[in-house]
């Protein structure tokens, strides 16, 4: 400020004017700059805090997809494992079953060789005979059968009279027949048909079937790797 | 939001170094002009390089604007070129105003000075650090200024290493030269302006410890006074310096002088903007002290002016309630225990607490009363009105909440003691004296 007495000239003026206003810039200068400076940092702060914020959802929104996907994976083995085993179930089954389809036909067989079938008919005969543990017996057979039936019977009728010393009198059912298709064999009947001993082929195979069917199932497919064998 | 900027108002300049100091030389360099003709002759400079010399020789600034604007990324590439090789010191500072006229006119145009890296790694930096060093009064100034544009414009992490600057400004900053130190300041203004250089700077440890001692040994100016807190103001941004800034400086109590003695709105602008820095980055290292250099008080001083400044009003309401808050919270029986034993009492937040005392007057017990007998020791034998006080004011807070103690108090002579302080000369120690006999004589908690 002058302390001149006079007043300012032009020039004078001028330059005051000049350094006031210099003066008033470099004021708004300096809090504009401040504010600016406050800005930036808010705008720091903020932009760290979203971006914070959506990592982590990114990161928890991944984790899911992740352990979404975990469990598709697991549902998705666990249904594979069990089609599989059924399948493998199935199949066995159906192998089963076709080796005991070819056995029954295989029957038939079992009766073409005269001498073996009348042996074999001698001992069915005789196993039932001590199963019923009677005088009186009457064996069903087929009609083709009858001769040889008797033949057989003759055989085991001394037999069981040398093992048991007891007498028997097996006769032929004259009523009764085995059916013409069935693979042969005999049913043995005591006290008027009302006990009976099933001791024809079909039967015989069906009743070796329940019981080998173990053996069979390792013979064809090998130890269950989870059972625990004993032989 | 770009609809709403209006653009007759500039932006903020990201650099703000000037002073008359450093205008005048540039004046008078500017006004110098260079014999170029002759560098050509002397096959100094090439053919293409005189042509765009001449091309803005004596041209009016209007023209000079028009010229460059076309051709902004040519010059930026001259003058480098032209620094970089040409060693004779007046040629060199003429070289320099050209390019801080450049820049001065539009800042913008710096990041043609950072385009410039894709031709040579020497490009931009290392030109006008090498310049720092020159022997000579304008040459290293104007390079730092240049140099500060640069770095506050940075597209990508620097090239080179940040304390090489801060050495040279910290050097500067000693100078017994006013305008010199004036420029260093400033140009640390502008660059604490980038988070990133800030921890750098806190760092480099000679820089802050000589911008403490400019503050508070060397008298400054009030706009140097500004400019400095300002630093700080930056700086505790961090929370890394504002844990440590009191501890290692003890600023809180010289800025709450400063501030007090302030005439200048805008310095005690920036000073309560570094507390509230130094209370929202770090308040459990920050509050204690400040309570105890009784910012609170001052504050609310502050709170009773009329200020026209928004932002200082926001302040300083941050400020006291930020304070309010913890002078409950921050009387832990343990700062008390040391300030009792160290005998250099003051009128610290535990004192006048109530919740203080009632929680924690049975620990005074401990040790077979032995803060107890450390307060009767004071006010036997101190000299000091304000220890006396204190500890007569802490006695009948003791018996005021733990009546028990009145017997024990009789044993050691304390309460003789205060009766005999009723008497004092000094009006505030027979005071806290009276107060002390009045709990004394009462059986209920008032």
């Amino acid at each position: 400020m002058s302390h001149n007495t006079r007043a300012l000239n032009d020039d004078e003026v001028l330059n005051e004017m000049k350094k006031m206003v210099a003066f008033i810039n470099q004021e708004a200068i300096e809090k504009a700059r401040e504010i600016k400076v406050k800005a930036d940092e808010e705008f720091n702060i903020e932009k760290a805090k979203l971006v914070r914020q959506e990592s982590n959802n990114i990161d928890a929104a991944f984790q899911r997809k992740i352990k979404q996907a975990e469990i598709q994976k697991k549902i998705a083995q666990s249904n594979m494992i069990n089609k599989t085993r059924l399948k493998i179930l199935q199949v066995r089954q159906q192998l089963l079953e076709e080796v005991f389809n070819e056995t029954v036909s295989q029957l038939y067989k079992a009766s073409q060789d005269k001498v073996k079938y009348r042996d074999l008919l001698k001992n069915l005969i005789l196993q039932g005979l001590y199963q019923l543990m009677d005088d009186q017996v009457k064996a069903i057979v087929r009609k083709n059968d009858i001769e040889l039936a008797n033949s057989a019977i003759e055989a085991a009728t001394k037999s069981y009279k040398e093992t048991t010393k007891r007498d028997v009198n097996v006769e032929l059912d004259k009523e009764n027949n085995l059916p013409d298709d069935s693979a042969g064999g005999v049913i043995l009947t005591s006290h008027f048909g009302r006990i009976r001993v099933n001791n024809t082929l079909e039967e015989r195979l069906t009743l070796a079937q329940e019981e080998l069917l173990p053996e069979i199932r390792v013979l064809l497919f090998g130890h269950s790797p989870n059972k625990k064998h004993d032989h | 939001m770009t609809e709403l900027i209006d653009e007759s108002v500039p932006d903020v300049p990201l650099a703000f170094v000037s002073n008359s100091y450093l205008d005048e030389l540039t004046n008078t360099i500017r006004s110098r002009p260079i014999p170029w003709d002759g560098y050509k002759s002397a096959e100094l400079i090439t053919e293409d390089e005189l042509d765009l010399l001449k091309k803005i020789d004596k041209q009016s600034p209007e023209q000079l604007r028009m010229i460059l604007r076309k051709n902004e990324e040519t010059y930026a590439e001259l003058y480098a070129n032209l620094l970089d090789k040409l060693n004779r010191v007046d040629t060199v500072q003429y070289i320099l105003v050209l390019v801080n006229d450049m820049l001065s006119d539009d800042e913008q145009r710096i990041k043609f000075y950072h385009k410039l890296s894709e031709k040579d790694v020497k490009f931009p930096y290392r030109i006008f650090l090498n310049l720092l060093n020159v022997e000579d009064d304008f040459v290293p100034l104007i390079s730092a200024k240049i140099l500060t544009l640069l770095i506050v414009s940075a597209p990508k992490t620097l090239s080179f290493d940040l304390d090489e600057f801060f050495r040279w400004i910290t050097l500067k900053l000693k100078s017994n030269n006013p305008s010199v130190y004036d420029l260093a300041v400033q140009i640390l203004d502008s660059t604490l302006r980038v988070p990133n250089y800030r921890t750098k700077l806190w760092e480099v440890s000679q820089a802050v410890d000589t911008l403490v001692n400019l503050l508070k040994v060397r008298n400054p100016t009030p706009q140097m006074q500004y400019q400095i807190i300002f630093c700080f103001w930056l700086l505790t941004f961090e929370r890394e310096v504002s844990l440590e800034f009191n501890k290692k400086y003890d600023l809180i109590p010289t800025m709450i002088q400063i501030a007090k003695a302030a005439i200048k709105e805008k310095i005690i602008r920036v000073i309560i903007g570094t507390f509230r820095n130094l209370v929202e980055k770090a308040p459990e290292a920050n509050l204690p002290a400040m309570l105890v250099a009784k910012l609170l008080n001052f504050c609310e001083n502050l709170s009773s002016r009329k200020w026209s400044d928004k932002e200082i009003v926001e302040d300083i309401d941050f400020l006291k309630e930020q304070l309010q808050e913890n002078f409950h919270s921050l009387t832990t029986f343990d700062e008390y225990a040391s300030e009792i034993t160290s005998g250099m009492l003051q009128w610290s937040p535990p004192h006048e607490s109530d919740q203080f005392w009632r929680q924690n007057v049975a620990k005074l017990n401990e040790k077979d009363h032995e803060l107890v007998r450390v307060l009767a020791r004071l006010l036997s034998q101190s000299n000091d009105n304000i220890v006396l006080a204190i500890a007569a004011h802490d006695l009948g807070q003791y018996v005021k909440y733990y009546p028990n103690g009145k017997k024990f108090l009789q044993e050691i002579g304390a309460k003789q003691r205060i009766m005999e302080l009723m008497t004092h000369e000094d009006p505030e120690v027979r005071y806290r004296a009276l107060i002390a006999v009045q709990k004394y004589m009462t059986h209920a908690w008032v």
